[in-house]
């Protein structure tokens, strides 16, 4: 065959592979985690300014902890979770990954005191531009055994919000 | 019947790419345009009825579709030029890099990675090794130059991500592009050094870097404020760019002791890279001294008093509180993130109260606007007698001037106070109230520039013509069109920034005329000297070769 295309072969395989392993890894959390729904904190969902996600804190965003210093920024934390009727709240947190017991796990991003502003990686949500999201209390993430979240579902006390996108017409 | 004269034809072998050439020459039929013309409509139809539904697809398929279509825009490059196309098989490839981009940064967004700085550094990141990879893999040049804009972008998005939303000097930020460039000119050296077909690009590429460093280098605005700020960084940004710069460091050694080995690259140009990266070093530390000694003073606020102690004790009339704003707006943030904030009246929904806070705050409720705001003391208090007169909470005080008197509050008084020392650095720390600020506001006027900005920004402005004459120089020594072209850009572009700037700063372009003259006889005496010097070099040369 041909040294290009022979090339060309070799180079789609590993495009293909490539994001195949980039996608189950970004997917894994989804495919094998536990569903757990956390409240967040009231947020202005019209708040599109900064384009087209919206940033979204949680209860847990914001965590005391004792004997916190500007050197724990950027460390890993692991928040022990409880389910608290149809919520998961904070029970109490470690440095270091639980033997087991359900967990999130986030890294510190700013401190305030004995107040630790964490960060799980699921700050923000991706929607179509001009379309419109209506509010939420409550986010259905999925957490793997790693402690890795990833957003599942944004709810309204307990039912799943519905986005509206612009209709589509021959004249639009 | 008259012999017919043989004519010779004279016969030409071609090789198959001048076939492609000649088929590109003679360009495509009519027939051919239109039903390109058709495909691009329908891809372009297609791809936006994939754009409307994008949202109802699933994720997997979304993947698949960007996958597909990277992967057939290298198809088809490489098919084309099978076929000698190498023109648009280069257009082709450019396309495959950016739809490679841009998939991994669409997949990135359905899948909800991180927003911030040192999210965007990975995606760049898998983003410029992908392109790098094909650009080598197929050797592309285009593909090449992509990737080379993207390796900017990832040093540059990781390094802001490493120092960690804290102020710092830009003249870190200048130290890091310089290391870059040294390893543009390994990366150079150790192409030519085997031959691989990219070093012309490198070569050029470097050039450009270096005279874009330069040129940025020689704006005043940069001179002034490269030091301005602090030069507390964080660690984690400077082990990142103390390995960086040990990898260029021994990038650069090596590749030149080998090439020395072999015998690929001049010594003259090694050392001339060399005085260019020292006299950069030099004019990089010299705006220490032209940094932050020009600025504007302007009045502190709350935000400005860093913690409660401070903040409880600040005049009464700025109205500050040590907290949360959202005790008084809808968003909370639980307990964390408290600061010094000022009490304003727009946090009062409704008229009641609204009313509460006419003698602490001088609020009143505008029906017209529904909403609560303080009146401006400038605006509404004309005279002495109604400024006097105002409510107690708005805090207006009458101040008599040759021009009959204003009413003003305290924010005003201070920024009256504290702007008349515009570029006045020491005068502007001495006073409690003000703080100062290295960016120049321009509006107010340009006046009082310290001798030693104009010193280094003079000093930084002929290196600058120095570089381009240079690389001018480099060459047409080496006949290299697109070098010599690249520096007479350049130089164009140094005539326009300097027309600009002095229009824009000095109202007036007289002393710059006379700058060019002088600059001009320069040159023209510089290129008598050089035409000089090369036609005596060529003499003697020539004495030699008819002595032996």
């Amino acid at each position: 065959m041909n040294k290009n295309y022979t090339k060309l072969i070799i180079f789609i395989t590993i495009l293909i592979l490539g994001f195949a392993i980039a996608m189950l890894y970004l997917s894994w959390p989804r495919l094998t985690g536990k569903t757990i729904v956390l409240r967040t904190t009231p947020v202005d969902p019209f708040d599109i300014l900064r384009g087209q996600y919206m940033t979204i804190r949680y209860e847990i965003s914001s965590v005391n902890i004792n004997d916190l210093s500007e050197g724990d920024i950027g460390k890993s934390i692991y928040i022990i979770l409880k389910k608290d009727n149809d919520f998961y709240t904070m029970s109490s947190y470690s440095f270091d990954k639980p033997e087991s017991g359900d967990f999130i796990k986030g890294k510190i991003e700013g401190v305030n005191g004995n107040n630790a502003v964490i960060n799980y990686g699921i700050e923000q949500y991706f929607f179509e531009r001009g379309a419109y999201v209506p509010q939420f209390n409550q986010v259905e993430v999925k957490v793997s055994s790693s402690g890795a979240a990833r957003i599942n579902r944004l709810l309204i006390n307990g039912e799943e919000i519905v986005i509206k996108y612009r209709d589509k017409e021959w004249t639009s | 019947m008259p012999k017919k004269k043989s004519v010779k034809r004279k016969t030409k072998v071609i090789s198959k790419n001048q076939v492609g050439l000649e088929k590109n020459k003679r360009g495509a039929s009519f027939s051919t345009i239109i039903s390109v013309i058709g495909a691009v409509l329908i891809g372009l139809g297609f791809a936006w009825l994939l754009a409307l539904n994008w949202h109802d697809m699933p994720d997997i398929l979304k993947v698949i579709i960007l996958v597909g279509i990277t992967a057939t825009a290298y198809v088809i490059a490489i098919i084309l030029r099978e076929h000698n196309f190498p023109g648009i098989a280069k257009a082709l490839f450019v396309l495959g890099a950016l739809l490679y981009t841009l998939s991994v940064f669409l997949i990135a967004q359905i899948y909800g990675t991180p927003t911030g700085l040192q999210g965007i550094a990975w995606i760049l990141l898998i983003c410029f090794l992908g392109v790098t990879f094909s650009a080598y893999f197929f050797s592309s040049y285009t593909t090449l130059i992509i990737a080379l804009i993207e390796f900017l972008f990832w040093i540059s998005i990781q390094f802001l991500a490493l120092l960690d939303k804290s102020y710092t000097s830009f003249g870190m930020i200048a130290i890091l592009y310089l290391i870059i460039g040294i390893f543009f000119y390994s990366l150079k050296i150790w192409h030519k050094t085997f031959e691989h077909k990219f070093a012309r690009l490198y070569s050029f590429w470097t050039i450009f870097y270096f005279l874009t460093v330069s040129y940025i280098l020689s704006l005043q605005i940069v001179v002034q404020l490269m030091w301005a700020y602090s030069n507390d960084i964080p660690g984690n940004s400077i082990i990142f760019l103390t390995i960086f710069g040990i990898i260029a460091f021994i990038s650069l050694v090596s590749g030149i002791l080998i090439s020395f080995n072999k015998n690929t690259i001049i010594r003259k140009e090694v050392l001339g890279f060399v005085i260019a990266i020292a006299i950069l070093i030099f004019l990089i530390s010299l705006t220490g001294i032209s940094s932050n000694v020009t600025g504007d003073c302007n009045n502190k606020n709350c935000y400005d008093y860093k913690n409660k102690e401070n903040c409880e004790s600040t005049p009464a009339d700025l109205n500050c509180v040590w907290g949360n704003e959202g005790d008084n707006r809808i968003v909370t943030i639980g307990g964390a993130n408290e600061y010094c904030y000022e009490q304003q009246c727009g946090y009062y929904r409704n008229e009641t109260n609204c009313n509460l806070h006419l003698n602490d705050l001088g609020c009143e409720w505008k029906a017209h606007y529904n909403r609560c705001e303080r009146p401006s003391c400038y605006s509404n208090y004309k005279d002495k007698t109604s400024c006097e007169s105002a409510p107690k909470g708005a805090k207006c005080s009458w101040y008599a001037s040759d021009s009959g008197g204003k009413c003003s509050d305290a924010m005003d008084r201070r920024a009256d106070t504290c702007s008349q020392f515009f570029n006045k650095k020491s005068e502007c720390s001495s006073y409690n109230e003000c703080k100062w600020n290295p960016i120049v506001n321009y509006s107010r006027g340009y006046g009082n520039i310290p001798i030693s900005v104009w010193f280094v920004w003079i000093l930084t402005n002929i290196f600058f013509v120095i570089f381009i004459l240079s690389a001018i120089g480099y060459g047409s020594l080496n006949k290299e069109k697109a070098i010599i072209n690249l520096g007479i850009g350049f130089f164009i572009l140094d005539i326009f920034s300097r027309y600009i700037g002095f229009i824009m700063n000095l109202w007036g372009y007289t002393s710059l005329s006379v700058i060019f003259i002088i600059g001009g006889i320069i040159l023209i005496v510089l290129g008598w000297i050089i035409s000089w010097l090369t036609m005596k070099f060529r003499k003697k040369l020539i004495a030699e070769i008819d002595k032996k």
